[in-house]
C-alpha cells in the first residue's frame, strides 16, 4: 500500500506523494500545472490504491474549495499547485483559515509574474505564502531542499495542519520538484502521525471555536457526527454564530487565528545549522538555493573564511529569535534567493540591525552560481 | 568524488529518459546522485537538458558546474554549451549523425568521440534508442557504473515493450565504447 521502508530513487513530486499518503492523506484535488503536474499524476494512480479518491478539478479554485469540503468531511486532503494556480487559491486559502480547516496546499514555485517561466525554478512566491490572501491571519509554510524533504515535510505538514487547524503551505521549487535522488523511508512505526483530534463531549456540549484553557483550538468533528457546527466564512464567534457589529468577539476571534500560529513559532519552526559553531558569516538560504549556499560555504571554507550556513525549513511563522541570535554572533548574513529580495527583509528586521546584510537575488529561472554566493561571502567576509 | 554528466539536446531525443536511468544505475552502483532536467514548454524540439551529478557522499549543489562527461545529442546544445562551461576536463561524447560541426569545441575539450548514435539507433530498428546507445558508451568510456547496472536501471525505468530494444542499443553503445578506447587515449 505504502512505499516500502528503504532507500528509492524518487522524484521530488513522487516522493511528496507517497509522503503526504502515509501521513494519512485520502483525499486530492487538483488541476495539473507544470511544474507540479507529476503530484496530481501520481496522486491519480495512488489514491485508489490507498483507498482514497483523487479528482482533477475544473480549475485551482474548485480544487481548494473540494479539499477544504473533504477536510470537512473527515479526510485529509491536499492539493498541488504553482504560482497561477496558487494565485487563483487565494480565496479559499482565507476560507480555510477563518473555518480553521486543515489542508496541505503545495505550490511548486515557477518564474512568474503571470504565466511567466512555465517550466524554471523561483522563489517568487514566499511573500505570498504568507500575505496571500487579504485580512489578518497567519500560515505555516515550509521550504523544501530536496526529494527527501518532500518526503518528510509532506508528513509535517499534515500534522501542523491537524495540530494548528490551519491550511499549511509546501512551497517548493521546479528543481527540487523534479530532482531526481533517492530517498530514505523510515520504518513505519518511526514516523510521527498526529491524527485529528475529534470532540470528547456530546452534540449539545461542544462549542466550535472556544478552544479549553491553555489550547489554541477546539476538537474538530465531521459532518455527519451529529455535531452542529457551521462552517462559516463570515467572521464568528466561539458558538460560530455569525459576528455582526460584535467588535471584541471579532477581535478575540483575529487575534486567536494570529496567535496560535505566531505565539508557537518555536515549536513551528524548524531549520538546519551548517558549520555555524565559529561562524564569522553566515548564509541564510531555503529550499533549493540553501544547496547552492552549502557549496558555497564549504568553498568559503576551503579558502579559509568561516562561513555557516542556516537553512531555514519552516518560513512561515517567521523565527525572528533565529535570526536575532545569529547576527548577535557573525559580522554579516548573506541572503541568496531565487527572487529579488524578499526573505531578506525578514533577516533585516529580525537582525535589528546587529549585522551587515547582503542580498543576493537571482531572477530568470535559474539557479545562483556557487561562485555567486562565494563572492558575496568573501565580500560579508571584509 | 563528484562526477558531473550533462545530456544535451532536443525534446523528443530521450534526454530526460537517460539522465532518469543515468541516475538509477548510479544509485544502483551505491553512489548518491541528483538528476535535474531543464526544458522549455514546447512539446517537443525545444532544447533539453539532463544534469546527473554522481557522488560518493550526499550532493549539495545539484547542478553543473563543469561537465566532466558531456552527451551532446544535436548541434544546438553543442554550440550553445560550449560557452557556457568551463571544459577543460569535459570528455565530449558526441552524437555525430546529428553534430557535424565541431569548432565550438575543439580545442576546449579534454577529449572528443564521435559517436554516429542515431544511425546505428537507426539500424537497430528505432533512432528513438540513440540515447540508451549513448548510455552504453558512456559506461564504457567512464568506468564509473557497471553496465549491468546500466541495464537493470533500463529494465525498471522503460516501458516493457521498449526494454530488449533499449538493452540491444546499450550493448551496441558499449562495443562502439570499447573500439572508441582502443583508438583514442582519455
Amino acid at each position: 500500500m505504502y512505499v516500502e521502508p528503504g532507500t528509492h530513487l524518487m522524484q521530488g513530486d513522487e516522493a511528496i506523494v507517497e509522503g503526504a499518503l502515509i501521513a494519512g492523506c485520502r483525499f486530492f484535488a487538483g488541476y495539473p500545472i507544470t511544474p507540479a503536474t507529476e503530484i496530481a499524476e501520481r496522486m491519480s494512480r495512488r489514491m485508489p490504491q490507498v483507498g482514497g479518491i483523487f479528482m482533477q478539478m475544473e480549475d485551482e479554485l474548485a480544487s481548494i474549495m473540494s479539499i477544504i469540503g473533504a477536510s470537512w468531511a473527515g479526510r485529509k486532503s491536499m492539493t498541488a499547485t504553482s504560482g497561477p494556480g496558487y494565485s487563483l487559491m487565494q480565496e479559499g486559502l482565507g476560507y480555510a483559515i477563518i473555518t480553521e480547516t486543515p489542508i496541505v496546499i503545495v505550490d511548486v514555485q515557477r518564474g512568474g509574474p503571470s504565466t511567466g517561466l512555465v517550466t524554471l525554478p523561483s522563489q517568487g512566491d514566499v511573500m505570498q505564502a504568507r500575505w496571500g490572501s487579504h485580512g489578518d491571519y497567519a500560515t505555516i509554510a515550509l521550504a523544501p531542499s530536496s526529494a527527501q524533504d518532500m518526503f518528510d515535510l509532506a508528513i509535517k505538514a499534515f500534522n501542523l495542519a491537524e495540530t494548528y487547524r490551519n491550511p499549511v503551505i509546501i512551497l517548493a521549487d521546479e528543481v527540487i520538484a523534479h530532482v531526481r535522488e533517492p530517498v530514505k523511508v523510515p520504518p513505519y512505526d518511526e514516523i510521527e502521525i498526529v491524527e485529528r483530534r475529534k470532540p470528547d463531549v456530546p452534540p449539545e456540549r461542544y462549542i466550535p471555536y472556544l478552544p479549553e484553557p491553555g489550547e489554541w483550538v477546539t476538537p474538530m468533528p465531521a459532518f455527519g457526527e451529529g455535531y452542529n457546527v457551521l462552517v462559516e466564512s463570515v467572521m464568528h464567534d466561539e458558538f460560530g454564530h455569525r459576528i455582526g457589529t460584535d467588535h471584541a468577539a471579532a477581535e478575540r476571534m483575529i487575534k486567536r487565528l494570529y496567535y496560535k500560529i505566531e505565539k508557537n513559532v518555536e515549536r513551528i519552526s524548524m531549520y538546519e545549522e551548517r558549520y555555524m559553531d565559529d561562524a564569522e558569516v553566515a548564509v541564510v538560504a531555503y529550499g533549493s538555493t540553501a544547496r547552492t549556499a552549502l557549496r558555497a560555504v564549504r568553498e568559503a571554507r576551503k579558502q579559509g573564511i568561516r562561513a555557516g550556513l542556516i537553512r531555514l525549513i519552516t518560513l512561515w511563522p517567521f523565527n525572528d529569535r533565529l535570526i536575532e541570535r545569529t547576527a548577535n554572533q557573525v559580522r554579516s548574513i548573506v541572503v541568496p534567493e531565487m527572487n529579488m529580495g524578499k526573505i531578506v527583509r525578514e533577516v533585516d528586521r529580525a537582525s535589528k540591525g546587529r549585522a551587515r546584510i547582503l542580498s543576493v537575488p537571482k531572477v530568470g529561472g535559474v539557479l545562483h552560481h556557487p561562485d555567486e554566493i562565494l563572492a558575496a561571502i568573501k565580500n560579508a567576509a571584509r | 568524488m563528484r562526477i558531473e554528466v550533462m545530456i544535451s539536446g532536443f525534446g523528443g531525443q530521450g534526454v530526460v529518459l537517460s539522465g532518469a536511468v543515468l541516475s538509477q544505475a548510479s544509485v544502483l552502483s551505491n553512489y548518491y546522485a541528483a538528476a535535474t532536467y531543464t526544458y522549455g514548454p514546447e512539446a517537443r524540439l525545444g532544447s533539453t537538458r539532463s544534469e546527473v551529478v554522481i557522488s560518493d557522499e550526499e550532493i549539495d549543489y545539484p547542478k553543473i558546474i563543469s561537465p566532466d562527461y558531456w552527451i551532446a545529442m544535436n548541434q544546438m546544445s553543442l554550440n550553445t554549451f560550449s560557452k557556457r562551461y568551463p571544459l577543460d576536463k569535459t570528455v565530449l561524447l558526441a552524437d555525430s549523425s546529428m553534430i557535424k560541426y565541431f569548432g565550438p569545441v575543439e580545442g576546449k575539450v579534454r577529449a572528443i568521440y564521435k559517436i554516429p548514435a542515431t544511425d546505428e539507433a537507426e539500424k537497430l530498428g528505432n533512432r528513438l534508442v540513440a540515447n540508451m546507445l549513448m548510455l552504453g558508451v558512456f559506461v564504457t568510456v567512464s568506468g564509473i557504473i557497471p553496465l549491468e547496472n546500466l541495464k537493470e536501471a533500463i529494465r525498471r525505468m522503460v516501458k516493457p515493450q521498449f526494454i530488449e530494444l533499449n538493452l540491444r542499443a546499450v550493448d551496441r553503445g558499449r562495443e562502439i565504447g570499447r573500439s572508441l578506447l582502443e583508438g583514442v587515449k582519455v
